[in-house]
C-alpha cells in the first residue's frame, strides 16, 4: 500500500476563493452569513445563508462550454482547476497517468432542478429548459472536470451520499491512489444553494435566522450554504521526486451506517465510524490533536456528535472546532471544505475558530475554540461528516 | 482472483424477484398521465404498501422502495454482518419527489408549507440509507449518481471497499423509477425510447466463501471521451479489460449491450465489432431503465456461461465495461 | 374546541393517525403521542406541518410542546384559527 498526500488544494466558498484566500479567511474566523440572493426568498420569516458572491465561471470553464454545467459543477470544475495550480502540476502532466476524479455532491443539479420545477409548474412541462434537463444529471460534476481538464483515463464517479458526500469523494480517492489503481486523485465536494434544502431545513425549525452558533447554547440550526472543495492527492513517493509542497498526509478514513433513522444521528454508531477511522489510520484517540466536527449547530446534532467524540476520546477529548459556523452548511462540499481546512490548519499551524460563540452548551463538553483561531502545532487531525440517512464518514489527516 | 457475484435479485416489468425477471414476460403498460410516450414497462407488481406494509412509507418516493425491495428479495440468499455494505447507482434519485416538493413551496400560500418527511427522501442517497434501515445493514452505504454508467461504477467501487477491507460484502446496484417527471426530463433531452423502471441488485463478495459464485468479475475500466470519440474510448476499454484478464476478443461469449438508439447506439456497436460474441439487450425486455441498465445487463448476462461483457455509455460522455467470467 | 375544529374532529383525527401510522380505532383523545404511541420529533414537526397545509392557517412553532395528545392538537388548531 502507497502512502497518500495532499499536493493541492482548491477552493470557492462564501469567505474565500483559492487556497491563500482561504486559509487567511479561516484564521481571521470570517462568516459568510448574508441575506440569500439565490432564490426568491418572499413568505420566509428569515432568509439568511452563505453564498458565494462575485464567482466568475468563466475564469476556471474554459474548455467544457458554460452551458453544459450548472453551478455546482462549475464549483468543482473551479475547485479542481485551483488544486492542479495549487499543486504545480499542468494537465497534461495528468493525461499522461491513470487517475480518479471523485466529487461528492448532496443537491448535484437541483438549482437547475428547480428552475425546471417552475417551469413545469407555471407553464406546463412542454415548457422545460433542454439544456438544462441536459445538464441536470448529478454525474456532470465529476465528468465536467474530467472534461475541463482533457482526462480520459480517470474513473470519475460523482458520489451522492449527501452532507457526507465529500469525505466519502475522498475515501474514494485515498483508496485508489493507495491500492495503486490510480496514480493521481481529484477528489472533493461542491454543491450550490438550492431552495429545497433551505425549505426542507426551515420546515424541520433548524433554520438559524441569524448565523451559525454550533456548540452554542443558544444555537437555533443551520445557515444554509454554497461553494466547492478539491484536493489533489498523490503517492509520498512522487511528491517527493517532484519537490512538491505536501500538506497533510490522509493516514485513512472509516464509513458506516446508522442503518437506524433517516434523519436523527445515532451516537453509538458515530462513534463507531470515529473508531473505524482512527484504526484505519493507525493512530490512537490520545493521537489526535484536532477534531473538524460535522457541527451542524442543530441542537441533535451538537449534542449527540459531541456523545459521540467523548465516547471515543474519552472526557478530555481533543479541541472541537466547526468549520461551519463561518461557511454555513455547504451540504455535500461541507467535508470537502473541511478537510481542506485541516490541511492548511496542519501545514500553517492553527485552529480555525468556531465563530458566533457566546455561550457554551454544557451538554457539548468540548471546547471549540470560541471565536479566535489560535496557533498551533497539528500533527493529526479528524474530519467529521455525517448525512441523512445515516451515512457516516471520518477522514484522518496527518502532518507529513 | 477478482470479487465474485453469489447472488442476485431484480424488481422490474417483469415482477418481482429473480424467477419473475427469469421468466422474462414483455408487459409494457399503457399510460393514462400527460407524459410523453404512450407507453412505459412499469413495475406493476410492486405495490409499496402491499410489499413494505404502511409503516414508514407514507412519503417515501418510489426509488426508495424499489431499493428496500429489492434489498429484500436478495438478503435470504446471503450472509450479512457489521460490515456488509450497500452500493447504489442513480441518476438524479427521485425527480418525481424533487419537482412535488418544489411545487408545493411555489404553489401554496406560504412557501414553507411543505411536507417536511418528503425532504430526505427526495435527497438522492435516499434509496441507498433506506435500504439500510430497513434490512439492517450497517456497512459502508454509498451513492453514486452514475447516469448510465451506474453499473460499472457500483461493481468497480464494491470492488475497491472489498479490496481494502471495509466491507465483508457489498449489495451493489442501482434504481430507477418511472414518474412523468423523468419522462419529461428525457423528454427534453431527447431521448425517445420506451421507459421502464426497475431495480437490480448483486451480491459482490471476495472468492473464496460459502456460497458457489455466479460469475468472477474480471475487470472494469471506463473512460471520458473527451475528445467526443466515443466508440473508441469504449474500444480501449473493451481492450484493457480483456488484457489484463489475458483473453482474446474471440473468447468473449456474450455481450450485454446498454444503448437503444441514437450516437451512443452507433458507437457501442462500432467499438464491439470485432467481438463474435452473442448480443443481448435487457431493455427489450424492461424498457429503458436508465441507471439501473447496468446492473440489468449484469444479472442478464448471469445465465450465459463463458466470459461476458457488459457495456456501457453516458450522454455525458463516460464509456466503460465490464468482463465476467460467468460460471456453469 | 372552537366550532370548526369541532365540526372536523374526526378528520383531524384521521389526518394525525396518518401522519403518526397508527390505527384511529387504537387512539383516545388523551393517549400521549410520545410516550404511548411512540411518535418522535420528526413526527411531530410532520403533524404540525400537515395541520398547517390542511387547515390553511399558521401555527407557531412552540406549539409542539402542546401537540402531545389529539386534545392538544385540538387545543392548537382551535386556538391557531381563533387568532
Amino acid at each position: 500500500m502507497r502512502r497518500v498526500v495532499i499536493t493541492g488544494i482548491g477552493v470557492v466558498s462564501s469567505i474565500g476563493t483559492g487556497a491563500a484566500a482561504f486559509a487567511r479567511a479561516l484564521r481571521e474566523g470570517r462568516s459568510g452569513a448574508r441575506p440569500i440572493g439565490a432564490f426568491d426568498t418572499t413568505g420566509f420569516a428569515h432568509a439568511t445563508g452563505c453564498e458565494v458572491v462575485g464567482f466568475e465561471p468563466e475564469r476556471w470553464v474554459r474548455n467544457v462550454p458554460l452551458d453544459e454545467v450548472g453551478r455546482a459543477a462549475r464549483f468543482a470544475i473551479a475547485s479542481a482547476r485551483m488544486a492542479l495550480d495549487d499543486a504545480a502540476l499542468t494537465e497534461e502532466e495528468l493525461r499522461r497517468r491513470p487517475g480518479l476524479v471523485s466529487i461528492g455532491t448532496t443537491d448535484g443539479g437541483s438549482d437547475d432542478g428547480e428552475r425546471l420545477a417552475a417551469s413545469y409548474v407555471h407553464s406546463g412541462p412542454e415548457s422545460m429548459d433542454p439544456v438544462a434537463a441536459r445538464r441536470l444529471p448529478a454525474s456532470t460534476l465529476a465528468t465536467g472536470v474530467a472534461r475541463e481538464l482533457g482526462l480520459s483515463d480517470v474513473d470519475v464517479s460523482t458520489i451522492a451520499t449527501a452532507c457526507a458526500a465529500g469525505n466519502y469523494a475522498i475515501g474514494n480517492g485515498f483508496d485508489a491512489v493507495r491500492t495503486g489503481e490510480a496514480d493521481f486523485a481529484l477528489c472533493g465536494g461542491a454543491d450550490a444553494m438550492c431552495r429545497m434544502t433551505f425549505t426542507g431545513f426551515y420546515r424541520l425549525g433548524a433554520v438559524d435566522p441569524d448565523g451559525c452558533r454550533p456548540f452554542d447554547v443558544n444555537r437555533r440550526g443551520i445557515l444554509t450554504g454554497e461553494g466547492g472543495a478539491v484536493l489533489l492527492l498523490e503517492p509520498l513517493e512522487s511528491a517527493l521526486e517532484r519537490g512538491a509542497r505536501v500538506y497533510a498526509e490522509i493516514l485513512g478514513y472509516g464509513l458506516n451506517c446508522d442503518a437506524h433513522h433517516q434523519v436523527a444521528p445515532d451516537g453509538d454508531s458515530v462513534r463507531r465510524c470515529m473508531e473505524l477511522a482512527l484504526a484505519d489510520a493507525g493512530v490512537g484517540p490520545g493521537e489526535v490533536d484536532l477534531i473538524s466536527a460535522h457541527g451542524t449547530g442543530t441542537k441533535a446534532n451538537d449534542v449527540t456528535e459531541c456523545g459521540a467524540i467523548r465516547g471515543a476520546f474519552g472526557d478530555r477529548p481533543p479541541r472541537t472546532v466547526s468549520v461551519k459556523s463561518m461557511l454555513g452548511h455547504t451540504m455535500g462540499a461541507a467535508s470537502a471544505l473541511g478537510a481542506a481546512a485541516c490541511a492548511l490548519g496542519i501545514e500553517h499551524g492553527f485552529i480555525p475558530p468556531t465563530i458566533n460563540h457566546t455561550e457554551k452548551d454544557p451538554d457539548c463538553g468540548i471546547d471549540c475554540v470560541p471565536n479566535t483561531a489560535v496557533e498551533a502545532e497539528l500533527r493529526v487531525v479528524q474530519n467529521n461528516a455525517l448525512a441523512f440517512g445515516g451515512n457516516n464518514a471520518v477522514v484522518v489527516l496527518g502532518k507529513r | 482472483m477478482g470479487p465474485v457475484i453469489t447472488a442476485w435479485s431484480a424488481i422490474s416489468s417483469c415482477g418481482v424477484g429473480s424467477a419473475a425477471f427469469e421468466a422474462g414476460l414483455v408487459r409494457p403498460s399503457p399510460l393514462d398521465d400527460e407524459s410523453p410516450g404512450a407507453k412505459a414497462f412499469l413495475a406493476s407488481d410492486f405495490v409499496v404498501r402491499e410489499a413494505l406494509g404502511t409503516k414508514g412509507t407514507g412519503s417515501m418516493d418510489r426509488s426508495s422502495a424499489l431499493a428496500v425491495g429489492v434489498v429484500g428479495e436478495l438478503l435470504p440468499a446471503v450472509d450479512v454482518d457489521a460490515r456488509t455494505g450497500v452500493v447504489l447507482g442513480t441518476t438524479s434519485g427521485s425527480s418525481q419527489t424533487q419537482l412535488e416538493f418544489t411545487r408545493d413551496s411555489l404553489t401554496r400560500r406560504k412557501p414553507y408549507f411543505v411536507n417536511p418527511a418528503s425532504m430526505p427522501f427526495a435527497l438522492m442517497n435516499s434509496a441507498a440509507g433506506q435500504a439500510a434501515i430497513w434490512h439492517k445493514l450497517t456497512g459502508p452505504n454509498t451513492t453514486i449518481a452514475g447516469g448510465r454508467m451506474s453499473g460499472l461504477s457500483v461493481l468497480r467501487y464494491g470492488a475497491r471497499l472489498l479490496a481494502t477491507g471495509r466491507s465483508s460484502g457489498v449489495v451493489c446496484g442501482a434504481v430507477e423509477e418511472y414518474s412523468p417527471t423523468r419522462a419529461w426530463l428525457e423528454h427534453h433531452r431527447g431521448a425517445t425510447t420506451v421507459l421502464g423502471e426497475g431495480a437490480a441488485v448483486v451480491f459482490l463478495e471476495p472468492a473464496g466463501t460459502a456460497r458457489p459464485p455466479l460469475a468472477e468479475v474480471l475487470g472494469v475500466a471506463t473512460r471520458v471521451a473527451v475528445d467526443g470519440g466515443a466508440a473508441g474510448a469504449l474500444a480501449a476499454c473493451l481492450c484493457r479489460v480483456l488484457e489484463r484478464a489475458g483473453a482474446e476478443a474471440e473468447d468473449v461469449r456474450t455481450v450485454a449491450v446498454s444503448a437503444q438508439e441514437g450516437e451512443l447506439a452507433d458507437a457501442e456497436r462500432t467499438a464491439l465489432a470485432r467481438l463474435r460474441a452473442s448480443v443481448v439487450d435487457p431493455a427489450e425486455v424492461i424498457g429503458d431503465v436508465g441507471a439501473a441498465t447496468g446492473p440489468f445487463q449484469v444479472v442478464t448476462l448471469l445465465r450465459s456461461p463463458g466470459l461476458a461483457v457488459a457495456t456501457a455509455l453516458d450522454p455525458d460522455g463516460t464509456v466503460g465495461c465490464v468482463l465476467l467470467r460467468v460460471l456453469s | 374546541m372552537n366550532a370548526a375544529v369541532a365540526e372536523r374532529a374526526d378528520e383531524i383525527k384521521e389526518l394525525v393517525c396518518r401522519v403518526l401510522e397508527i390505527e384511529p380505532e387504537k387512539v383516545s383523545d388523551t393517549d400521549l403521542f410520545t410516550e404511548d404511541l411512540g411518535a418522535d420529533s420528526m413526527k411531530l414537526i410532520e403533524l404540525l406541518a400537515n395541520l398547517e397545509i390542511e387547515f390553511d392557517v399558521e401555527i407557531d412553532e412552540d406549539e409542539i410542546e402542546r401537540l402531545v395528545n389529539l386534545r392538544g392538537v385540538y387545543d392548537v388548531l382551535s386556538a391557531a384559527l381563533d387568532a
